[in-house]
């Protein structure tokens, strides 16, 4: 599978809009909530141990983008520990 | 013998008569006139409260025009402009971007209407519309007109909707369809029931309120002035609405509820930010939530009864986004201020203790924002624009093309949606709702993020302000005072910046 980029739709608990963040399929979830926690830094403090979900379902850190089942244009939603 | 004017007045004002040579079809064709068709003798009762004749037209806008001339040469002097906040010459930047072209486009609408209207008087109207939206028109470019010397970003004002800056495309993927793409009878109920009757022209009210309360005179007048002729032609609606809930009441229910819908969002952007941001707080005599509540809702929603309709399907949605959207779209908009063309205010402690006041359900979802806000620019320093701004592109709505700021902080509206192979975003329920109850108007328009991700527009920002929004740096938003805030030295705004 080649290590696209894919444009996701982020959204922040505590913030005010949804922005669109550009991560490759190999990077972890990590790294993607790495990125939307810098994409909306200027409006919402980083929080430890953020979580991410894409509709119901808790991504796992560790995994893969393309593992992880995300797909372009997908909506993710961060939020933080204890929600 | 001389006529009296009610023996000779609807000879000219409402004259329509039986074809000989062609079908009534052939003249008013179902596609332009709109539907439903009716034959002319469903329109006989059409009527409109004021019957202005021509001449009375004439006489009555020349008095406007010269009490406008007299004021602009009192108090409309680039000197009167400069005494002003820097805030509240931001909402006039934001207005005089708005209104013009807008007003231009609602010429067409109207003319459309004064030749394809199934009515006599309903055309006759509509013709004295055409010429009100064109004076509306060209006051606000006249009124402007010396500022664009003295301010580049008043020049930028004028040249807006020309550009593919994402709030012009906003602007006309709205004003479009309103008022260019929408046939006599949804023009009638969208613009002049709708957005005349149920926004603008009480909205006009309160903004020459707050620039009396600002001392702005030359806007003052000139919104009054536009507000006498809206809430003329505004009539038209009415009427056509009535005919249309007799004759067709679920398309009549579609339409009230599409436009109200859209409407607001726009209304929500330009008056909200003006009544609770850009106007300085001294001058504050309402909040946006107050106003609509004391001016807008009641009116609406009485008015609806009258005609047998019921409150948009959304009610309970759009009440909860009285207390949220606006102050959503500031907060995204002061940290992507770059992409406008006018500066921004900091809410300072004093402010944030009015919208507290105001809007004691939302304001303590926003206020972390403003604190966060204001804690980098405690660490940056002042003019260190980029620090408070953001450096990703946003999001925008597949249908109102405005970013994806509705619902609350603590969750966003937006929703993902597939169509026809295409995966789409919506800013809000309602706006998924009216994109798919027609695609064709909509699908083929492409969003910011598509143009970016179709190589059309550049993916950097600063690119894409500068190359493709049209906003060099002298004239891209700024904070008002590039962070010099007394109360920002001192301190007094909590929160920590890494």
């Amino acid at each position: 599978m080649k290590d696209v980029l894919m444009p996701l739709y982020g959204f922040v608990r505590g913030d005010t809009l949804g922005v669109l963040v550009l991560v490759r399929a190999s990077d972890s979830v990590g790294t993607l909530i790495d990125t939307l926690e810098q994409a909306t830094a200027v409006r919402v403090a980083p929080r430890p141990q953020a979580r991410l979900f894409a509709g119901e379902r808790e991504l796992d850190r560790a995994s893969t983008v393309a593992a992880a089942g995300l797909s372009a244009l997908e909506r993710v939603d961060l939020v933080p520990e204890g929600g | 013998m001389r006529l009296l004017r009610h023996e000779w007045l609807d000879l000219a004002r409402k004259l329509d008569w039986s074809y000989s040579y062609v079908q009534e079809r052939s003249v008013f064709p179902e596609a332009i006139s709109g539907r439903p068709w009716l034959e002319q003798a469903a329109w006989e009762d059409w009527d409109e409260p004021y019957r202005t004749s021509f001449g009375e037209y004439v006489s009555a806008q020349h008095e406007k025009e010269a009490s406008i001339v007299a004021v602009r040469e009192a108090v409309g002097r680039v000197g009167d402009f400069a005494r002003h906040d820097r805030a509240w010459l931001s909402a006039l930047k934001l207005h005089g971007a708005t209104l013009p072209l807008a007003e231009f486009a609602a010429v067409i609408g109207n003319l459309r209407a004064a030749r394809f209207g199934r009515d006599g008087a309903w055309r006759t109207m509509a013709a004295l519309g055409a010429l009100d939206e064109l004076r509306h028109t060209q006051i606000p470019l006249a009124v402007l007109h010396d500022l664009v010397a003295w301010d580049a970003q008043f020049d930028f004002t004028h040249r807006l909707f020309h550009t593919d800056g994402w709030v012009a495309i906003a602007a006309r993927h709205f004003a479009d369809e309103l008022l260019l793409g929408s046939n006599p009878v949804e023009f009638a109920v969208a613009t002049n029931f709708v957005f005349e009757t149920g926004f603008t022209n009480l909205q006009f009210v309160g903004l020459s309120a707050v620039a009396h309360a600002v001392g702005d005179r030359m806007f003052e007048k000139m919104v009054q002035s536009i507000q006498t002729d809206e809430a003329r032609h505004a009539q038209i609606g009415g009427p056509v609405l009535r005919k249309l809930c007799e004759h067709d009441h679920a398309y009549a229910q579609f339409l009230v509820d599409k436009w109200f819908w859209r409407s607001f969002h726009f209304f929500a952007v330009v008056t909200g930010f003006a009544m609770d941001y850009l106007t300085p707080l001294p001058h504050r005599k309402q909040s946006f939530r107050e106003f609509m509540d004391e001016w807008v809702l009641g009116q609406f929603e009485r008015t609806l009864r009258e005609y047998g309709l019921a409150r948009p399907y959304y009610w309970d949605e759009f009440l909860a986004s009285l207390d949220y959207y606006h102050h959503q779209a500031y907060a995204s908009a002061y940290t992507y201020r770059a992409t406008m063309w006018f500066d921004f205010t900091l809410p300072g402690p004093e402010e944030r203790a009015w919208l507290a006041e105001k809007y004691p359900q939302s304001w303590p979802e926003f206020a972390p924002v403003w604190e966060r806000i204001s804690a980098r620019w405690q660490a940056a320093g002042p003019d260190v624009e980029w620090f408070t701004h953001g450096v990703t592109p946003i999001g925008f709505c597949s249908l109102c093309q405005f970013p994806l700021c509705a619902g609350t902080p603590r969750r966003n509206a937006a929703r993902v949606v597939e169509h026809e192979g295409r995966r789409l975003i919506f800013c809000s329920e309602p706006c998924r709702h009216f994109f798919e109850q027609e695609p064709e108007r909509y699908a083929a328009h492409e969003t910011v993020v598509e143009r970016i991700l179709a190589g059309k527009a550049p993916a950097n920002l600063i690119a894409l302000v500068r190359d493709y929004f049209g906003l060099s740096e002298d004239l891209w938003g700024k904070d008002a005072v590039h962070g010099r805030y007394d109360w920002l030295a001192g301190g007094a705004a909590p929160g920590s910046a890494e």
